[in-house]
């Protein structure tokens, strides 16, 4: 229940609410729980068991790079990330 | 073929993963024209995996898992209004509300929905749920997060399962009614679904296998109890349908385009066929509601109801639809995962009509491991239970079609391989 607890940390957000910030998928085929992410972005992304990465999808403008750099730690580039308000 | 001139315009029907991926292919091919995406339900693309997970908990709002995309403000959406009707030989593509598009281009990735209930006033009852949109997944949540006495899940397939699990970690009573003799054994046979049936039973799952609901009983319009076919009742408040798919093909009803409940027929390269079997060179459909000829299954045509599949299949179809190079036939190795009672399943292939199967990596006892599936000598299928990193180099088997059982691969057994019973009828 480790992770659990550790999961509930993240912030609830509503995306609708949130003119700025990222979108972040992970596609899971490609994952292969190096868990990378966490090591590098500890407050996003979670391990959950042995091999389900868990990761918020909508975390706010502020942890941008946190999450820009768990995209670039990624062993096999499974996480894609949409900065929104890039155009506005 | 190609979308040369601006003025052209394309559409494409339907607003999931697939058809994201496919208007995003468009435009990096390079197309530049009028561009429309058209939606039955009012959002932007979003990711169907956390709805039967993550959102059910509530660890994940559902209104966070709009898909990222590259599309700019250069796209018209028509959301919340249906296609129901394509003219072909107009080129007009009818919305329910009314509205008319004309097209150059058009890619199909309606999708499926839910298959309901076959009993319309049970499925209708306050407490009776299907999974598959995001709207779904709200009222599911509402309704679990309401802390009901119990909850039943009716079909033990890869929604069920995964909504079973939900309720495990949101520590509400839950009974899962199957008439298999294995959740899971449909995709991916008795043998490894009885592993993950004890997984779930594990971790409190009621499992009724076996058994198939004959009726759900309500009180006032409000689900009380399911009734199964030998007459026990399960009293619960909360039913989850979850009797797999049907795909959203009836509004191309009069178009002349070759369809049924299983599907709208591509050709190899994605365009789709017409009742004469000739495909017609403006329209391609991708995801769920394509029905195409793999490569791996000896031609035969298969639909494919799988989140990789619907991201490569969808951009495929959106460079050829923008007049890209020609592509070698679209041969993508299906593949999927689950999280579920606590583990990760992954699987690459299709382990339809597997004579044989053998533990490859790891072992049952440890709870990881990796089963390689076999038919007629060939290798066909691979399927992992949190043993994910070995399961590229069999999906590399399987796609090359390399003989079963596997001679000098990457195996960590001394001794050959045992092979056992797959469980597949």
């Amino acid at each position: 229940m480790r992770n659990r607890r550790g999961w509930s940390r993240f912030p609830r957000i509503l995306a609708s609410t949130l003119p700025l910030g990222l979108r972040v998928n992970n596609d899971v085929n490609l994952c292969q729980a190096y868990a990378q992410c966490r090591n590098v972005a500890p407050r996003h992304c979670r391990i959950e068991g042995r091999e389900a990465v868990l990761y918020h999808p909508f975390p706010t403008p502020g942890d941008r790079t946190d999450i820009k750099r768990a995209r670039v730690a990624c062993p096999v580039v499974a996480t894609q990330i949409e900065i929104l308000g890039r155009d506005a | 073929m190609a979308l040369g001139s601006t003025s052209e315009r394309a559409i494409v029907v339907g607003a999931g993963l697939a058809a994201l991926r496919g208007a995003e292919a468009m435009r990096e091919a390079g197309f530049s024209g009028p561009l429309a995406i058209v939606g039955a339900e009012p959002y932007r693309p979003y990711d169907r995996p956390p709805l039967s997970k993550h959102v059910l908990t509530g660890e994940i709002q559902a209104d966070a898992t709009t898909l990222p995309s590259s599309l700019g403000s250069d796209v018209d959406w028509h959301l919340g209004s249906p296609a129901v009707r394509l003219d072909r030989g107009s080129r007009t593509l009818h919305l329910a509300s009314g509205c008319g598009l004309s097209y150059d281009r058009l890619l199909i990735a309606t999708g499926t929905r839910a298959r309901p209930w076959p009993n319309p006033h049970e499925g209708q009852l306050a407490g009776v749920f299907t999974l598959r949109g995001r709207d779904d997944a709200v009222a599911l949540r509402q309704a679990l997060a309401a802390g009901p006495k119990r909850v039943v899940v009716i079909g033990g397939g890869l929604i069920g399962c995964e909504v079973a699990s939900a309720c495990r970690r949101l520590d509400l009573p839950v009974t899962l009614v199957q008439l298999g003799s294995a959740p899971l054994a449909r995709a991916l046979g008795r043998y490894i679904g009885t592993i993950v049936g004890a997984m779930h039973e594990s971790r409190g799952v009621d499992l009724r296998l076996g058994f198939e609901v004959e009726w759900l009983e309500d009180v006032g319009g409000r689900f009380v109890a399911a009734h199964l076919t030998d007459g026990t009742r399960i009293a619960a408040d909360v039913a989850v349908i979850a009797l797999g798919a049907v795909r959203n093909t009836e509004w191309l009803d009069g178009s002349g385009l070759s369809f049924d409940v299983g599907g709208v027929d591509c050709d190899a390269d994605g365009y789709v066929l017409d009742v004469d079997g000739r495909p017609d060179p403006m329209v391609a459909a991708a995801g769920d509601v394509a029905r195409f000829p793999h490569p791996l299954y000896g031609g035969r045509r298969i639909a494919v109801e799988h989140w990789g599949h619907a991201v490569a299949q969808g951009a495929r179809a959106g460079r050829l639809l923008a007049g890209g190079n020609p592509e070698q036939s679209y041969a993508t190795l299906p593949a999927f995962w689950s999280s579920q009672a606590g583990v990760t399943i992954k699987s690459a292939g299709l382990t339809e009509g597997a004579d044989a199967m053998t533990i490859a990596h790891g072992d049952v006892a440890s709870g990881r491991f990796l089963i390689l599936y076999g038919r007629e000598g060939r290798c066909i299928a691979a399927v992992s239970v949190d043993c994910g990193r070995w399961l590229p180099a069999y999906a590399a088997l399987i796609a090359e079609e390399a003989p079963f059982p596997p001679k000098g691969a990457a195996t960590d057994r001394a001794k050959p391989l045992d092979i056992l019973a797959p469980g597949l009828s």
